[in-house]
């Protein structure tokens, strides 16, 4: 429990710093919110600076930024000044999560038993062809995967819509794309695991005690193997589920991958401030999820739940 | 685990799949940041609104002529000082409550108030606006409009949406006056409006729905347009130019736009506050080698003001542009730069530029990127000292372009301050007689021209992916569309 709590007084610490720098690295970064091809006459930039309180000390507009923060309320954004960042962050997280989570079902189906197969067949064929794969798939960029699976599925077979399109099918090509780099480097990390596994002197001597082999493999084999997996996985997947822009620019979907980009380019200071915490609220909390499970794999990690 | 993950995955994808669109449905390019029409200059949000809000006056999509709008007649007299609305008759919001000449003037009143901060409050700044009430002989009411100098463009200028009226009991964001009403709105996924049932000319409006799609990436919209699933993008992508004409010619005609892009000389330091120098590096540059090098797509300007603009006669191009001198020897042994904002295209044009400046002057030119904001921050900040800039004017009038030079003008972000220039435009602004002001102007264009300020390289053209069965979509140099006009071709016309 004291692990636990450390860890969260941790991830709140972490919350604030990665606040405060988003705050002054966007206030540092030249240009402003209201910067446009067409200047805004000097009177009415006054006038949206001070509705949006950009015309006080920069402490009162952190103070007034880490206030909001602390109840959930990033303010409005500064480009969609109708709209409330909490609002847009409620609009594209749906959108991210059903992506990364296909995505990331996809890559543990693909990648964790392809791995594993790898291991078996060490040194024959089949080790040899997923090995080749996963190196190709991981320096592939994706909007080269993405473009030929567009090419090939949307405009050859006509299976899926190129972009945006409703249903699951408009998922369908955006969760393949995002999931196979992932899926490759899963395989590899299990491959060299379960070889680890494999080599050391667990496994034989469940066999010599008469165990079955498939037994063996479950037991003997995935469970320890799984640990470095685990500890993959909590990052990868808060990157997988917060979005990825290359993907949602290239099927236009309105996650908040392209959020987090256009919001720092758009110096939209409060949108940009609100993603980041965001993410990094989710990239704390899965890693913790990640070590909660690697200590109940592996008893050798300190526990978070003892 | 997997299995449980993807258990979850499918229980999740109906709660992320978006709705499914209806009628018209376009790809709308950069994602719309305000709906309110008074309070965004954006091109891609006029787009939007101009289906949710409607002007006194709207265009004639083939000639951009203003025609009645909201005002079922207008006219105007001394010279486009004076002008006279006068109103249809039961006129309704979208949400069916009724409005009339009182609410025009109070959306004016509105948009002129500094506190309101709409970014075109200069366009009435100086108006004096009166409305009459309606009665036996103007069942619609009338309003009169006066300026202190002409506005021969005002009529033009009713149809953009930063005129429109907008109401007092309901956010203009929800409630308009145009062909089409709001039914959601998701940032950065897409725009649904549908039929204004209370639109004054409801009954032409043939198309039921319009989906507006954020859809960024050119790439992306091209691919949407080809699968037949988005009937309008308004920009194809640079590469597929090529291909779209030899494949497409039916849907992807490059036209004419009413936008220059052109270098802009920081010339408050060394070394382009010399007037040698710039005109040294002006001559230097040959639009024509540009136009070329480019794909012959855009056309080389020697101007900064359209060639298509109506009823305009360019100013000869200064001799010492086309016959140019030799290099003056301050030119040499200076350290320059050349800023753009990031794209593809301003990096070809970079690289050309370069080419040119070293073949004709012998002189080393470093080329500095920015991304959108700090580049801007830059020219504001006159931290330059030649830079790549484009304009895209408001109303087909040469002063939209002209007036951004004055000494006064936040958007001169040269350092250039030139009492003749700005007494030209002064005089232009105040002239009745129509002759007489393009005269003024031209002669204004000249004096910018020759004092090598700015260097015209392209005026650009429209890139839009049109569906031949749409109806009532045609290209103009403005990009005006007016949505409630279309319809899709019958089968049989196809």
């Amino acid at each position: 429990m004291t692990a636990l709590l450390r860890r969260l007084l941790a991830l709140a610490i972490t919350l604030w710093a990665v606040h405060l720098a988003t705050f002054v690295l966007l206030r540092a970064a030249k240009g402003g919110p209201f910067d446009e091809a067409r200047s805004l006459p000097p009177e009415v930039e006054a006038q949206l600076r001070a509705e949006f309180y950009l015309d006080e000390p920069l402490l009162q507009q952190y103070l007034r930024a880490a206030g909001g923060a602390l109840r959930g309320d990033f303010g409005p954004s500064l480009r969609y000044r109708d709209v409330r960042v909490t609002e847009i962050l409620a609009d594209a997280l749906p959108i991210s999560l059903g992506l990364g989570l296909g995505a990331l079902g996809l890559a543990l189906a693909i990648g964790i038993p392809a791995g594993l197969w790898a291991a078996s067949a060490r040194r024959r064929a089949a080790d040899g062809v997923i090995r080749a794969l996963a190196t190709l798939l991981l320096s592939v960029p994706n909007f080269v995967i993405a473009g030929l699976a567009i090419a090939w599925f949307s405009f050859g077979l006509g299976w899926f819509p190129p972009a945006g399109g409703h249903g699951w099918t408009a998922f369908v090509l955006p969760c393949v794309c995002l999931a196979l780099p992932t899926a490759a480097q899963l395989a590899r990390l299990a491959r060299s695991a379960a070889l680890e596994v494999l080599d050391g002197e667990g496994p034989r001597a469940a066999l010599a005690r008469g165990l079955a082999p498939g037994r063996v493999r479950s037991r003997h084999v995935l469970k320890p193997a799984l640990a470095p997996l685990l500890a993959f996985l909590g990052p990868t997947s808060a990157a997988l589920l917060t979005g990825s822009l290359v993907i949602e620019q290239v099927f236009a979907l309105p996650g908040l991958g392209t959020h987090f980009v256009q919001a720092a380019l758009n110096r939209d200071y409060t949108l940009a401030v609100g993603i980041t915490v965001c993410y990094t609220a989710l990239l704390g909390t899965l890693t913790l999820l990640a070590d909660w499970a690697m200590s109940r794999v592996d008893p050798r990690v300190e526990a978070l739940s003892g | 685990m997997t299995l449980r993950v993807l258990a979850l995955l499918l229980a999740l994808l109906p709660l992320a799949c978006r709705e499914a669109p209806r009628g018209l449905v376009v790809a709308n390019g950069d994602d719309v940041s305000l709906l309110h029409p008074q309070r965004t200059a954006s091109v891609s949000d006029a787009r939007v609104l101009q289906a949710l809000h409607t002007g006194l006056t709207r265009l004639d999509p083939q000639t951009l002529a203003p025609m009645p709008g909201l005002a079922e007649r207008f006219e105007s007299a001394q010279g486009g000082r004076q002008w006279t609305f006068w109103l249809r008759p039961q006129l309704q919001w979208s949400d069916g409550q009724p409005f009339g000449v009182e609410d025009v003037a109070r959306s004016w009143r509105q948009l002129v108030d500094p506190a309101f901060g709409a970014p075109y409050a200069s366009w009435l700044q100086d108006a004096e606006v009166q409305a009459f009430a309606a009665d036996e002989g103007q069942p619609g009411g009338r309003l009169e409009v006066r300026f202190p100098a002409p506005q021969p463009a005002f009529a033009e200028m009713c149809a953009f949406p930063a005129l429109a009226p907008v109401p007092a009991h309901a956010p203009a964001e929800q409630v308009g006056s145009g062909p089409y009403r709001l039914v959601s709105r998701k940032v950065r996924d897409r725009i649904v409006v549908e039929h204004n049932p209370f639109y004054w000319d409801a009954a032409r409006v043939e198309i039921l729905a319009i989906d507006f799609l954020t859809v960024e990436s050119q790439v992306t919209a091209l691919n949407l347009f080809l699968a037949g699933d988005v009937a309008y993008a308004p920009n194809a992508p640079e590469l597929a130019v090529e291909a779209l004409r030899e494949q497409r010619a039916d849907s992807f005609q490059p036209s004419p736009q009413f936008a220059s892009t052109f270098l802009r000389f920081q010339v408050t330091e060394p070394p382009f506050d010399s007037l040698e120098v710039r005109r040294a590096f002006a001559a230097a540059v040959d639009p024509v080698a540009m136009s070329v090098a480019l794909g012959e797509l855009r056309p080389a300007a020697w101007h900064l003001v359209p060639p298509d603009t109506p009823g305009w006669t360019p100013p000869p191009v200064p001799a010492w542009r086309t016959n140019p001198s030799e290099a003056p020897a301050s030119v040499a042994g200076t350290r320059y730069e050349y800023l753009y904002n990031s794209s593809e295209l301003n990096r070809s044009v970079a690289e050309v530029l370069q080419a040119q400046w070293r073949a004709a002057l012998d002189v080393e030119v470093a080329l500095t990127n920015q991304e959108w904001k700090s580049f801007l921050a830059a020219q504001r900040g006159l931290e330059y000292q030649v830079s790549r800039s484009s304009w895209i004017g408001d109303y087909l009038d040469p002063i939209s372009f002209l007036e951004i030079f004055t000494s006064e003008s936040g958007n001169n972000r040269t350092g250039w301050k030139d009492e003749i220039f700005d007494g030209l435009i002064e005089q232009a602004r105040g002239e009745v007689d129509a002759k007489a002001r393009a005269l003024l102007l031209r002669e204004a264009e000249r004096r910018l021209l020759d004092q090598a300020v700015i260097v015209p390289l392209y005026h650009e053209v429209s890139l839009e992916l049109i569906d031949p069965r749409l109806e009532g979509l045609h290209r103009n140099l403005r990009g005006y569309i007016d949505w409630g006009r279309l319809r899709w071709r019958e089968e049989a016309d196809a």
